[in-house]
């Protein structure tokens, strides 16, 4: 922001501000200066301040030789108005005005009275409390004296950036003054530092004192943190109570501190770039609000940074008020001690990407859209923006036109000037104006067409021609459409897909800035196509395991010869490995290749006509790796730049190329997805360990998680290249930990005990995150800022040991696409969810879901399929038509029998009718001490349990319940009885009847 | 701080309360007129051309008349009093002056502030504070006395025999008399006298009522109130230090060592650390600590010499405690926090002997009393009221006693307590929803009766009313609070403690409202409890009063048919966090409950916010526990995953503001927070 609050100096000052008082008679003509008529003169002072009891003069209006009473109405300085009597607490600070008028004779007539409400810098909650500037104060320090009583405020109207704040000065700083020296008369004082933007965040400074101790302790923390403070000594961590990190300094007065004026005072420093709290005289360490050591939620700082100041006490030990002077309050200027806003907003003119100094130019009669603004207000915030354009500007014909729903049409060439102003609340005003050319006349637009195809078959993608505009004003925006006969056709991605056979006419528009257009178009001759179309894309592994049994999912070309209609045709799978090409009708396929990392061919065939089409054929290196009760984990880590080897304590991967990358070969399980490694500390001339997870269907779905190397103790830890955050795991072998983090619902969590997690919002091209569809996610780790030899030892991933260990010993895990655990009424329909089950080095799990009812039976879907070893990819839907508890149970195994089978989760169908009572008889109301109780007969009726049983509780006339019949059975003292009768049902629903009876 | 300087604050306040108030009245008539002419006065402007103008019109669809409360239903009126003829204020303005003794400490000089904050807050009419030095009581001298002071005993009020929280009030001539029997006491009176001419009645930290009045005749009372039970201290962490006094709680003068703890502090009389260390052969005494070191061995393992040095090492350790306590008068030896005892041939003998540890605890007790309390006559003769105070506590809990001819005596002679000994009966392992005369506490009510027959009324009871593994889990005592004050007043007790959620700065679970009639019970054991919760729930919860009672009610039954019919225990130890005893639908309820009283009150919000807020966050408080246990119990079956997590975070953020620092007896709250992840 470049622009500055000016703070005018004095009171004094401030009248000498323009505020034009305004006397304005609508309506008059000569009549007010004849004295014949008009209003009365009122006086109304030139300044208040905001938050004063301001006393509205009556005006009356003379005509005619009558006087009539004028009404006064109240503007504001955010625009709001309304009638006012006799006081009006000014509640805004800015400009006013106070409007009268007088209805005579059906016409209307008004005088306005403009005045000013300042901001007080230094604003109370309370009238009651007391804030001054003091010259002279303790030790003839010089600072804001304050006096604040129990739960008010002090609020501090002015900003400074915290961002800026350093060791070299504290941000804050004061001296508590008792009202009896030596004893205080609170003992916690906090301190807010709020962001202007957004007062939902904020610093927060607690200062607790201790006369036991003498000392003060103090916490600190921002909005979603604790306040909280480490005291060395104990090396115990205050959180949010009444202690924190201790230091010299008193609330009872310096002399009784023993100490001098610098080490009684309460001071504060923040050293932002660390984003560490210090407090007093030692500048001790109170607190890093970034540490994961210390807090779940880090800081990172505000998004902006500019903040003001409230401040408030507690713990008030009498009657006597706080009372401090403040010595330091980030950089504000303490002396000033009201806030004229003279400054006028800022506004900023949104040109749309173009240049503001060669802008598109106008034509008479043309219609011109005008460029939108804003305007921001150091004090006032946001300000309404007008805007009005002249033509024929710094001429003797200038005159302002018209501008309709954002647009103005020119009416002559020459220049226009548009003008944008904006005023705050204090009444100052800003003006951007913007100058366009208007010319005469200007050649229509046109383009130039190169590429046009203009035959093609039915079922292939056609390109659409390139068009270069010619003659636009400003930027060009080129359209596409295609049409067969009187019918669109969908244009993607600049291309078409004709499905039949005939001409296609191709239409290419051009608009200029000033929304002028032109039109080509060209015909596009389709013939039939004797073979069938692969449209749909192909998704195959990347790399396939030998031995292990693929099933593809189902391939289908399209038929669009002269007959086909479209229709899909079951495409076969054919592989090429070292058995030869293969046609697999049944989908399956175990690869085999001589050597690992040989690659098989994969691609599709359908026939039509007898005339086949082939698909892409795809080349997938093959891993040869064992089987799940031997086998060598090392083959699924693959890489052309890194070496592997396998040793019992995790896998070695070894590189001396930048940028070096290791792949695993088979997919893992989005949720849950996880890795523990180390850094070789003999081996570590690198700076970063880059790990990719990326969606196998979607691969703009991808995130970059980074360990950067940093000192002896800690590393850096961030995602997506964002912030980053200390972790004590370390590149030298000397950190607390491995290297661990686990993705899990979108986010992210360090699981090295700190418990600290990151929201995943966007992806590594910045587009919106919404986590990994497919539930796959391709895992690749990279070498960054390769100096040498560097190795890293990957031990676990996703939970899978990654050492030497010969046979695959986890079981699969399951993920559910949704969360379906939650209560049902009777009667619902429910979407069973989808799930996706993996195994780190299985890629061909057998995996199903079974639904079980209430009384264990198999459910079938609302169109009879019994829900048995169903594939965890169908949808099916569910009616929940008994009250009790459905089973969903999930089921995967591995090649080596390992089972997940205790995955699954309960749908419950609740009954939230309550049962009734019924009473069968009228009950006694009266009674005498010493009198058996007659309980009065009822039944309790529940429509699904049936009959239940009451149980009769007596509240007694001393507040006690009692069980009736085995506590109390007997009146035993006068008072109000009141009979409870209780019952509930099998699912918690309770119903209660009750009577009274009066003992005498 | 000296009583000069306290005496100069007093008057400095006294003068700045009657300036503030002078200064005040017509300021806040002008405030008051000015605003509401005003907001009479305004109505709405039509729009202008700008379209910017705020329309100040309320909504078609709301109805004032609808959601406007009677709030004057919460203002007290001056009750009926016996009065003299003689004027004790009008208009702010009075002839009456607080009198103390020049030698008056500070507890007393607190009193007089009391009177002056609150009865200037209700009469506008504060007092000045004389010494007794400076006046000279006659029957029309107009002075308010306050404790012990020369014109008290020169108008023959004298310190009345009643219990240390005792006091009376005495009008004699033209002047009024407070006096305790101790400066607690003396401060009790004065809410006493604030509450019999003005209705003054406290009820939490933030809400006392007393009625407002303008002219008050000076009252003519002759009253002497000795409370049921001698000491009470705080149940919780909630109440502030001024509402603790406002609710006359007031703990007994404990004596410890320093720098040690008040309870479980034999190894602080004996470390552990010094005396078992056999580097140091000169300070070497092994024998001095059980077999499992969890204790102290009160035999010494059978070896006389090591049980003379033990004796003598205790009772010194004892003197240097009395000595650093001038005004103490309640000395605790008090064993470690375990259910251990040592099983030396010595104790199991004498285990076997008398049925229980207690009996070694007592025989060396004694010996030990019978040293220190004759060096204290020797030095401290004055100081005779001393009680040595030992845990009947888990290994000690039961009594050696025996009945003969129906009466319950000790054992044998060894046994029989000294004089000054008493017992401090914690029955941890007793259920407490029910009282202890019901059948469940049979064995307990009998230990209470055979400790009261071993030592008189030197009982000091320890209760417990929490469930001390989940402090949000809401314990139900209300059926038993009563009972078991009336059983303990009947079997001699001296003190009461009964522990809550001791180390939370807040807590869920109605503990205000325990705190509230705890403090009533311990005064009055035959209190009207029914009238008490009414008047609580009324001032308390205001306009949401009925549906937070009728969740409170509810809360009770549930607890009860968890008694009665399910047959759980009321062992503070239970396990209740279970969906079999708070079903779903029940904690739905509650909810529905508490969201009716948020509604209950939100005519408040625009009218007075102030009042508002404090209403909100106390049906917060109550929440809580309802909120918790859906979020325990139901959380992953009612919720998604994305609201669950909302779920925790707003419960997270409520018990942030409302200053819950515990989430059990042992963790802080935010192990609650690393737990559920937010």
């Amino acid at each position: 922001m470049n622009k500055k609050l000016i703070l005018i100096v004095s009171l004094m000052t401030a009248l000498a501000i323009s505020l034009a008082v305004s006397f304005t008679v609508m309506g008059l003509t000569k009549a007010s200066a004849e004295g014949e008529e008009g209003f009365s003169s009122v006086n109304v002072e030139e300044v208040y301040e905001k938050g004063e009891l301001m006393s509205v003069p009556e005006a009356t209006f003379k005509k005619s030789g009558r006087w009539y009473q004028a009404e006064p109405v109240l503007h504001f300085p955010d625009g709001s108005a309304k009638k006012v009597g006799d006081n009006v607490l000014l509640t805004q600070f800015g400009k006013y005005y106070l409007e009268y008028t007088a209805t005579v004779g059906g016409k209307t007539y008004s005088m306005k009275k403009d005045f000013y409400a300042y901001l007080p810098k230094f604003e109370l909650s309370s009238p009651d409390d007391e804030v001054y500037y003091e010259t002279d104060g303790v030790d003839g320090s010089q600072g804001e004296m304050v006096t604040l009583s129990s739960e008010q405020t002090l609020t501090i109207n002015d900003y400074f950036d915290l961002s800026k704040a350093t060791l070299a000065k504290p941000i804050f700083e004061c001296v508590v003054i008792p009202s009896s020296m030596g004893t205080a008369d609170f003992n916690t004082l906090q301190v807010d530092f709020i962001c202007k933007s957004d007062e939902t965040k904020y610093l927060r400074i607690i200062a607790n004192y201790s006369a036991e101790n003498n000392c003060t302790y103090t916490l600190a923390g921002v909005q979603n943190q604790t306040p909280s403070g480490y005291e060395s000594y104990w090396n115990k961590l205050h959180i949010g109570d009444n202690w924190g990190a201790p230091y010299y300094g008193t609330f009872a007065g310096r002399t009784n501190s023993g100490y001098n004026q610098v080490s009684s005072d309460v001071k504060i420093w923040l050293d932002y770039s660390t984003k560490k709290v210090y407090a007093n005289v030692a500048k001790g360490f109170v607190i890093d609000l970034d540490d994961s050591q210390y807090f779940g939620n880090l800081w990172t700082g505000f998004e902006d940074n500019e903040v003001f100041l409230r401040i408030s006490a507690s713990r008030y030990k009498g009657t006597a008020p706080a009372k401090f002077l403040i010595l330091r309050a980030g950089s504000i200027d303490l002396a000033e001690q009201n806030v004229f806003d003279t400054a006028a907003p800022e506004i900023t003119v949104d040109y749309g990407g173009l240049d503001k100094d060669d802008l598109p130019s106008g034509i008479v009669g043309q219609r011109y859209k005008l460029f939108d603004a804003t305007a921001d207000d150091y004090l006032s915030g946001k300000c309404q923006v007008k805007t009005r354009v002249f033509a024929r500007v710094n001429t003797t014909s200038e005159h302002e036109v018209d501008i309709e729903n954002g647009y103005f049409i020119p009416n002559s060439a020459g220049k226009y000037a548009v003008t944008y102003t904006a005023e705050d609340k204090s009444g100052n005003a800003a003006t951007e104006t913007v100058y366009i050319n208007v010319e005469a006349s200007h050649a229509a637009p046109d383009m130039t067409l190169t590429g046009a195809t203009t035959t093609a078959l039915t079922g292939e993608e056609v390109k659409i021609a390139d068009a270069e505009p010619k003659n636009c004003v400003g930027n060009a925006k080129i359209e596409s459409r295609v049409t067969y006969g009187e019918n669109e056709v969908e244009v993607k991605n600049g291309k078409f897909r004709p499905l039949k056979a005939g001409d296609y006419t191709v239409y290419l528009t051009v608009t200029d800035y000033l929304g002028r257009t032109a039109e080509k178009s060209y015909v596009v001759s389709v013939s039939a196509n004797s073979r069938a179309v692969f449209i749909d894309d192909i998704y195959l592994p990347r790399y396939l395991i030998a031995g292990s049994t693929y099933t593809f999912d189902g391939v289908y070309a399209y038929d669009y010869t002269a007959a086909g209609n479209g229709n899909k045709v079951k495409a076969t799978l054919v592989t090429e490995d070292k058995n030869g090409t293969k046609e697999h009708a049944d989908g399956k396929y175990a690869p085999a290749v001589n050597d690992h990392l040989d690659t098989a061919k994969v691609y599709f065939r359908a026939t039509v006509n007898g005339k086949i089409a082939t698909s892409e054929k795809f080349d997938i290196p093959v891993c040869v790796v064992g089987d799940g009760k031997n086998i060598d984990i090392s083959k699924y880590f693959i890489s052309n730049s890194a070496t592997i080897e396998k040793t019992s304590t995790g896998m070695r991967v070894t590189t001396l190329n930048e940028k070096a990358q290791v792949e695993f070969a088979n997919y893992l399980l989005a949720n849950g997805a996880s890795i523990e490694f180390d850094v070789d500390a003999e081996n570590n001339n690198f700076g970063k360990v880059n790990v990719y997870l990326t969606d196998v269907i979607d691969e703009s779905r991808s995130i970059k998680i980074t360990y950067e190397k940093s000192s002896e103790t800690k590393s850096y830890f961030y995602v997506n290249g964002g912030t980053k955050y200390e972790i004590p795991a370390s590149f030298y072998g000397q950190g607390q930990n491995s290297f661990v983090y686990k993705y899990d619902n979108d986010r992210l969590t360090l699981n090295d005990g700190s418990n600290v997690t990151f929201n995943v919002t966007k992806n590594l091209d910045g587009s919106d995150f919404t986590g990994f569809t497919s539930g796959k996610v391709r895992f690749t780790l990279e070498f960054e800022g390769v100096r040498g030899k560097s190795t890293v030892i990957i031990s676990k991933l996703s939970g899978q040991n990654t050492t030497s260990v010969k046979a695959d010993l986890i079981k699969p895990r399951i993920s559910l696409d949704e969360l379906m655990a939650f209560r049902y009424q009777l009667n619902d329909v429910v979407e069973l969810s989808t799930a996706v089950a993996m195994d780190v080095l299985d890629p061909n799990i057998e995996n199903y879901y079974t639904v079980t009812g209430v009384g264990g039976e198999i459910v079938k879907d609302v169109n009879g399929i019994e829900l048995s070893h169903v594939a965890l990819n169908e949808k099916h839907t569910v009616k929940l038509d008994k009250y009790g508890t459905y089973r969903v149970l999930f089921t995967a195994i591995d090649w080596n029998g390992k089972k997940e089978i205790d995955f699954g989760y309960i749908m419950e169908v609740v009954d939230l009718t309550p049962p009734a009572i019924a009473l069968l008889e009228t009950p006694e109301t009266t009674a005498r001490v010493g009198d058996k109780m007659k309980v009065v007969r009822a039944v309790a009726i529940d429509e699904l349990d049936g009959e239940l049983d009451i149980t009769v509780y007596v509240l007694l006339p001393n507040g006690t319940f009692a069980k009736y019949g085995t506590v109390v059975t007997e009146y035993t003292m006068t008072g109000k009885y009141t009979f409870w009768l209780y019952a509930s049902d099998t699912s918690g629903n309770t119903v209660t009847e009750t009577y009274e009876v009066t003992v005498g | 701080m000296k009583k000069s300087l306290i005496k100069i604050i007093s008057l400095i306040l006294v003068l700045a309360f009657v300036f503030a108030v002078c200064a005040c009245e017509p300021a806040a008539e002008g405030n008051g007129g000015g605003d509401t002419a005003t907001s009479s006065t305004e109505t709405s402007v039509t729009p202008s051309e700008n379209g910017s103008i705020v329309i100040t019109d309320p909504p078609a669809d709301y109805n004032p008349g609808e959601q406007t409360q009677n709030d004057d239903i919460y203002a007290v009126s001056v009750p009926s009093y016996k009065s003299k003829n003689v004027v004790l204020c009008d208009d702010g303005r009075t002839d009456y002056v607080i009198v103390v003794s020049k030698d008056a400490p500070s507890a007393v000089y607190n009193a007089a502030n009391e009177l002056n904050y609150l009865f200037g807050e209700a009469t506008g009419t504060m007092f000045g504070i004389v010494t007794d030095d400076t006046v000279t009581w006659s029957q029309n001298a107009k002075y308010i006395s306050i404790d012990a002071t020369a014109i008290a005993d020169a108008a023959g009020v004298a310190k009345p025999n009643v219990k240390y929280r005792g006091y009376a009030i005495k009008t004699v001539g033209k002047s009024l008399f407070l006096r305790g029997a101790s400066t607690s006491g003396s401060t009790f009176a004065v809410y006493e006298l604030l509450n019999r001419i003005l209705n003054f009645e406290c009820y939490s930290n933030d809400e006392y009522e007393i009625a407002k009045a303008k002219k008050l005749d000076l009252p003519d009372f002759d009253i002497t109130d000795d409370p049921d039970v001698e000491y009470v201290a705080t149940p919780n962490g909630i109440m502030e230090t001024a509402t603790s006094s406002r609710l006359r709680y007031n703990s007994a003068g404990f004596m410890y060592p320093s720098g040690g703890a008040q309870w479980h502090n034999s190894f602080d009389y004996i470390p552990i650390s010094k005396y078992d260390d056999e580097n140091k052969p000169e300070s070497y005494h092994p024998k001095w600590f059980a077999d499992n070191m969890e204790n102290l061995c009160l035999t010494a393992h059978g070896d006389k010499a090591e049980y003379d040095l033990l004796v003598d090492t205790v009772v010194e350790g004892m003197k240097e405690v009395i000595e650093l306590y001038p005004n103490g008068n309640t000395l605790t030896f008090t064993h470690q926090d375990v259910g251990s005892w040592c099983t030396c041939e010595a104790c199991a003998a004498n285990k076997n002997k008398y049925g229980t540890n207690a009996a070694t605890k007592i025989m060396f007790m004694n010996d030990v009393v019978e040293k220190v309390e004759a060096w204290r006559e020797e030095n401290y003769p004055e100081r005779d009221n001393i009680c040595y105070v030992f845990f009947a506590y888990t290994s000690t809990r039961v009594a050696p006693v025996k009945t003969v001819n129906g009466k319950i005596v000790p054992i044998d002679e060894k046994v029989t307590p000294n004089p000054k000994l008493g017992v401090m009966y914690a029955p941890i392992e007793s259920d407490f929803i029910h009282p202890k005369t019901a059948p469940q506490n049979s064995a307990q009510y009998q230990d209470m009766k055979n400790w009261k027959a071993l030592v008189g009324d030197h009982m000091y009871y320890w209760f417990y009313q929490a469930y001390f593994y989940d402090y949000f889990i809401p314990y139900n005592n209300f059926d038993s609070m009563q009972e078991d004050h009336r059983a303990m007043k009947e079997q001699g007790a001296s003190w009461i403690y009964y522990q809550s959620k001791w180390n939370s700065k807040n807590a869920t679970g109605f503990e205000v409202l325990k705190t509230y009639l705890e403090s009533k019970l311990a005064w009055n054991v035959d209190s009207d409890v029914t009238k008490l919760t009414d008047d609580f729930f009324k001032y308390y919860f205001r306009a949401a009063a009925p549906y937070m009672k009728e969740y409170f009610m509810s809360l009770r039954l549930n607890y009860l048919n968890m008694s009665e019919n399910l047959g759980v225990g009321g062992w503070i130890g239970t396990r209740i966090n279970s969906v079999d005893y708070f079903k779903y639908n029940t904690l739905a309820e509650w909810k529905n409950l508490i969201d009716k009283a948020y509604d209950s009150i939100e005519y408040l919000k625009e009218k007075d916010y102030g009042t508002y807020k404090k209403l909100y966050d106390r049906i917060r408080l109550e929440s809580l526990a309802v909120r918790y246990l859906i979020i325990y119990l139901y959380g992953g079956t009612v919720y998604t995953s994305v609201e669950l997590y909302e779920e925790k975070l707003s419960f997270k953020n409520d018990c942030t503001e409302l200053n819950i620092t515990m989430g059990t007896e042992g963790t802080l709250i935010t192990s609650l927070w690393a737990q559920w992840n937010v």
